[in-house]
């Protein structure tokens, strides 16, 4: 099974920065076992096909619009994301998932099974630094990111030396 | 009576690009462009290193990603006068041209055919017809009855479903919609294989970038491409070969399918030759430099006023004062501080938003000015000066789209309809075909040089006491794109990024000068207010970076409709 695990967002739109910032604290902290590729995929738009193609799986944080407090984590899986997309959209890249997923449906190369880990963001607009409640949902975004890994039937391994993160736009 | 109408989200991505036009007597009397986004990354880059400003750049936008990497180390190293080893402007070179080959094939296909191309006529065609129309247009072996027969099943199922999916929201029945429907199978038959050939350009980027979409191998002074014939790790003859097989799977999809698609649907749509003219100062920067110094390109660049070949004029470098002197930015009717136009050394981006005025500041984007005038920039710009300058390539594909054109429509295509909707797209298919034999011509290039024993990828550089200032420029997918830096001791003091959707959707400067989108939609036909297709097309064939909206208004400022457009 090809499992994605994707950050998306903005890294220079704060809170928008959640995505990225997820998925290499993820990478920086766990293994996983089988064909799993971790990555940060910033505001990848019309590159995002690509990236989702010949998946079986995949799971991607990004920040959510939702009626929630900032902080908020909620998790959808793919027909959510299709149904409720456009309150989806609180940042620039965001419209390419959904109208991926449809175009790839057309191939018959879209992912299975999608689960978008979305956190509710404080602070959007340009400028660097997670707000103070984004900040602290960081440790649970990153496990909920784990559980949904493991769901898929991955072994996942904390690893005895973590990696450093590198969020370099915030150093 | 006249009516108005605003068009706020025409490409799926990126920000907010709004259009208001003003309709009467079905066509546009008045027309307004503005960005409802401020950005301001330039502020994010002052007191950095220079030698990062690439990884913030590249982040800045959610659609150019790679093109703002590359132009960043291109300033810096201007600044410095940095000479840049061979390889390293071989591989950025293949970077860019595998960027702008995927790119320009998506914009076609899944960002803009769909304002031509009626899905739902799909069903009516005969798939044997339209498998012998295909085959008349080139010798793609993807253009088979049963290829035919298979797409209009999977339309048929899409409809029965009653889930049309992606192709949900069009146009469809338009009464602006003509194509025969075997033509509309053939655009939605490629429509799909598009989606599977745009990948293998952006497997090219990855190969040679690290990952997509953001880039990880550029540098300031050359790339981190460790060359060894050697070793399994680094850029080798393996690499180079797995390298050119993706790209012979591309080269014949843009060649053979892209270009015989466009020249197809401009000659079904002949009439659209005459919309869309707007501002003919084109604009356009050489690149895909052959030398260390870059001094030489394969591709040329310059200017040319009010749509006069003849008066076109060469722009030989980033150093050359006809280029590094001819921008200004306004911002007499953007959402800034001061009035301008003031050079982008000096450029300021302080916001001041007043709300939008329809005769003060009305949008986020600047006016960018060549030479003091207005500038179209894009793939049509770029066919053009480079047709002006006797390009063999740009002749060669600019010749045959308009023979292939002329066939079709028979009527006489020649250059000067390019200055249209449809030029802009004919001549983005005439710059990728070109792109496409270049791209062989420098991946050649690289594996000479590398098969040679040269394996030098960097010069490092240092900075000196004092201030420096630099410029780097790229004709990107969307057209020219610059970046200014000025650098103080070794830190960024000032940066300012000239993008292309900026000289396109500039709004009115201090001398009231509408800007590219403005002018282009001026005259252009609109059947239904309320469904301004005809609006959409004009504006996607510039390929905008950003999201769009068209509000419609009457006599009298009423919204008659505000209408999403994907």
């Amino acid at each position: 099974m090809r499992i994605g695990v994707y950050g998306i967002g903005n890294v220079l739109a704060h809170d928008d920065a959640v995505g990225p910032s997820v998925v290499r604290l993820v990478d920086s902290q766990w293994h996983f076992d089988g064909d799993v590729v971790v990555e940060d995929l910033g505001t990848p738009a019309i590159e995002l096909p690509t990236h989702l193609a010949g998946f079986d799986a995949v799971v991607l944080v990004d920040a959510v619009s939702a009626t929630a407090a900032p902080g908020t984590i909620r998790i959808y899986d793919r027909e959510e994301i299709l149904k409720y997309s456009p309150g989806l959209r609180v940042s620039p890249h965001d419209p390419a998932l959904r109208e991926t997923l449809l175009m790839l449906d057309l191939t018959s190369e879209s992912p299975r099974l999608v689960t978008l880990v979305g956190v509710v963001p404080d602070v959007t607009n340009m400028g660097i630094g997670l707000s103070q409640v984004v900040t602290d949902a960081l440790p649970a975004a990153a496990d909920a990111v784990v559980a949904e890994v493991e769901k898929l039937g991955v072994t996942a391994t904390r690893r005895a030396l973590p990696r450093d993160a590198d969020l370099w736009w915030a150093a | 009576m006249s009516k108005r109408i605003t068009i706020d989200p025409i490409t799926r991505i990126e920000g907010h690009l709004r259009i208001d036009v003003e309709v009467d007597n079905g066509a546009v009397q008045k027309a307004w462009a503005s960005s409802t986004m401020w950005r301001g990354i330039e502020r994010i880059l002052v007191g950095r290193d220079p030698r990062d400003a690439w990884l913030f750049t590249q982040r800045f936008c959610g659609v150019c990603t790679t093109v703002h990497a590359l132009t960043s180390v291109r300033a810096v190293e201007d600044a410095l006068n940095l000479e840049i080893p061979l390889n390293a402007q071989y591989i950025r070179n293949l970077i860019m041209i595998a960027h702008a080959l995927h790119d320009h094939v998506v914009h076609f296909y899944q960002l803009s055919a769909l304002d031509w191309v009626d899905v739902t006529q799909v069903l009516k065609a005969d798939p044997a017809k339209a498998a012998s129309i295909a085959e008349s247009l080139s010798d793609w072996p993807g253009n088979s009855k049963n290829e035919m027969k298979a797409v209009q099943q999977k339309i048929k199922a899409l409809v029965e479903s009653g889930q049309l999916g992606i192709f949900a929201h069009g146009y469809w029945g338009h009464p602006a919609m003509k194509l025969p429907p075997e033509i509309n199978l053939i655009a939605v038959s490629h429509y799909l294989q598009a989606l599977e050939y745009q990948r293998y350009a952006n497997q090219v980027v990855a190969m040679l970038g690290g990952k997509t979409p953001h880039i990880q191998n550029v540098a300031v002074g050359g790339v981190a491409n460790a060359i060894n014939l050697d070793s399994e790790a680094a850029l080798n003859v393996d690499r180079l070969y797995a390298m050119k097989a993706l790209l012979d799977k591309v080269i014949p999809f843009v060649q053979n399918v892209y270009v015989p698609d466009v020249c197809a649907v401009a000659g079904l749509y002949p009439e659209w030759f005459g919309y869309g003219k707007g501002v003919t100062n084109y604009l356009s920067v050489p690149d895909l430099p052959l030398d260390e110094k870059s001094t030489k390109y394969a591709l040329p660049g310059g200017y040319i006023p009010n749509g006069d070949l003849a008066k076109y004029k060469p722009i030989t470098g980033q150093k050359d004062p006809f280029w590094r002197k001819g921008v200004t930015e306004d911002n007499t009717h953007a959402y800034y501080t001061g009035s301008g136009p003031l050079h982008p050394f000096e450029g300021t981006t302080n916001p001041d938003f007043t709300d939008w005025k329809e005769d003060g500041k009305y949008s986020w984007v600047k006016a960018p000015r060549f030479q003091g005038e207005p500038a179209q920039v894009g793939p049509l710009a770029n066919v053009l000066c480079g047709y002006a300058a006797g390009n063999p390539l740009m002749k060669k594909w600019t010749d045959a789209a308009l023979a292939k054109i002329s066939a079709i429509a028979k009527v006489q295509a020649t250059p000067a309809m390019l200055h249209s909707t449809l030029g802009r797209h004919g001549a983005r298919a005439v710059r990728t075909a070109v792109l496409s034999e270049l791209a062989l011509e420098q991946w050649q290039l690289l594996t000479d040089n590398i098969l040679k024993g040269d394996t030098k990828i960097f010069n490092p550089p240092t900075f000196p006491k004092g201030t420096i200032e630099g410029v780097g420029f790229h004709e990107a997918p969307r057209g020219a794109l610059s970046h200014w830096v000025v650098v103080d001791n070794g830190k960024i003091k000032n940066y300012q990024a000239v993008v292309p959707t900026t000289w396109n959707a500039s709004p009115r400067d201090k001398d009231g000068k509408i800007g590219p989108y403005e002018a282009s939609l001026l005259h252009n036909p609109v059947a239904q207010p309320d469904h301004p297709l005809e609006v959409v097309r004009t504006i996607h064939s510039f390929d905008p970076c950003m999201a769009c909206a068209v509000h419609t208004f009457d006599a009298e400022g009423k919204n008659i409709a505000r209408v999403k457009v994907q």
